[in-house]
């Protein structure tokens, strides 16, 4: 039943999936930020978090970069111009949903 | 994991939300009021309120770095910093026109009292009213009232409190208000700070 109102809003699941939501919307927010930092606000762990990176990383939505602070390794990760029209779009396209929603009416 | 609005929220702020790095100006406030009060004639030796502003410098870089390697790092968005430098210079230049009346008039309320408690109004305002935690309201609310009471204190009929306290007058007073104000204040958004963000599995990645 969720597919069918993904097809219906034209939703990209690739972006509408729950952590990756999240790592997209922080990074709208700001211009970068590092892993620690997604880490800890989204809760995830550090194989959950890097999978899901590499996965918006291969769509082409965020760059990362490897960073060395104090011989220690962190990654920085950025979205691209595609990234941030994506993620727009897609609040924007949730957002129009929710008004559609108020005028359903159940049938009787 | 949070909401996508405190999401966004949180990391928008993320820099303002690090309460310690209130801690420093505080002190250092702290510190050149009761240099002030207990500096008789006019100050020779700099060497103590320079070294208060390098000492609260250092302090403050010290904390910058917890927080960068505890919960990780942020860089905003140049509109949004030039954004924060426009508040920012726009305060100092409001700060220092409150000061300049304070020390040429003699006026029953304080000037910088009353700028210093609408800039609590004005922060909450800008940059805490999208948050979910209530603590942001309480912090207003109490700093407000506070700076606006001792900015007021003579209107109030408590026309010499300051005397009493020992301080040698109401700017004084009104500035170790907003001095205390802001350490107690640090401690408090420092814990709700580390509520925002609790620990996990951390590691560099």
């Amino acid at each position: 039943m969720a597919s069918v109102f993904e097809e219906m809003a034209g939703l990209d699941r690739l972006i509408h999936e729950p952590a990756r939501l999240a790592i997209l919307t922080a990074l709208s927010a700001c211009k970068k930020a590092d892993f620690t930092f997604m880490q800890r606000l989204t809760g995830l762990t550090v194989g959950n978090l890097s999978v899901h990176l590499s996965k918006l990383e291969e769509a082409g939505l965020l760059r990362t970069e490897k960073q060395f602070v104090a011989k220690r390794s962190n990654t920085v990760a950025e979205l691209t111009k595609k990234g941030r029209a994506a993620i727009d779009n897609h609040w924007r396209q949730l957002e129009s949903l929710r008004k559609d929603s108020r005028n359903w009416k159940v049938d009787q | 994991m949070q909401g996508p609005k405190e999401i966004w929220f949180l990391t928008l702020r993320y820099s303002r939300s690090q309460g310690l790095k209130g801690f420093p100006l505080g002190l250092l406030l702290l510190a050149v009021v009761l240099w002030v009060n207990f500096t008789s004639g006019a100050a020779r030796n700099l060497i103590l309120p320079i070294s208060f502003g390098v000492g609260a410098a250092i302090l403050y870089w010290l904390v910058g770095d917890y927080y960068r390697r505890r919960y990780g790092m942020v860089e905003v968005t140049v509109e949004q910093r030039r954004v924060d430098f426009l508040y920012a210079a726009l305060a100092g230049i409001a700060g220092l026109g409150a000061f300049l009346i304070d020390v040429s008039y003699e006026l029953s309320v304080n000037m910088v009292g009353l700028v210093f408690a609408a800039g609590c109004i004005f922060e909450y305002k800008r940059l805490y009213r999208l948050g979910k935690s209530s603590y942001f309201v309480w912090q207003t609310i109490i700093s407000f009232i506070l700076i606006l009471a001792a900015s007021l204190l003579p209107v109030l009929g408590a026309g010499d409190v300051w005397l009493q306290l020992g301080l040698r007058s109401h700017l004084l007073l009104v500035l170790l208000v907003t001095s205390v104000i802001l350490l107690l204040g640090s401690l408090g958004e420092h814990l709700n700070f580390v509520r925002q963000f609790p620990a996990g599995e951390i590691e560099h990645g």
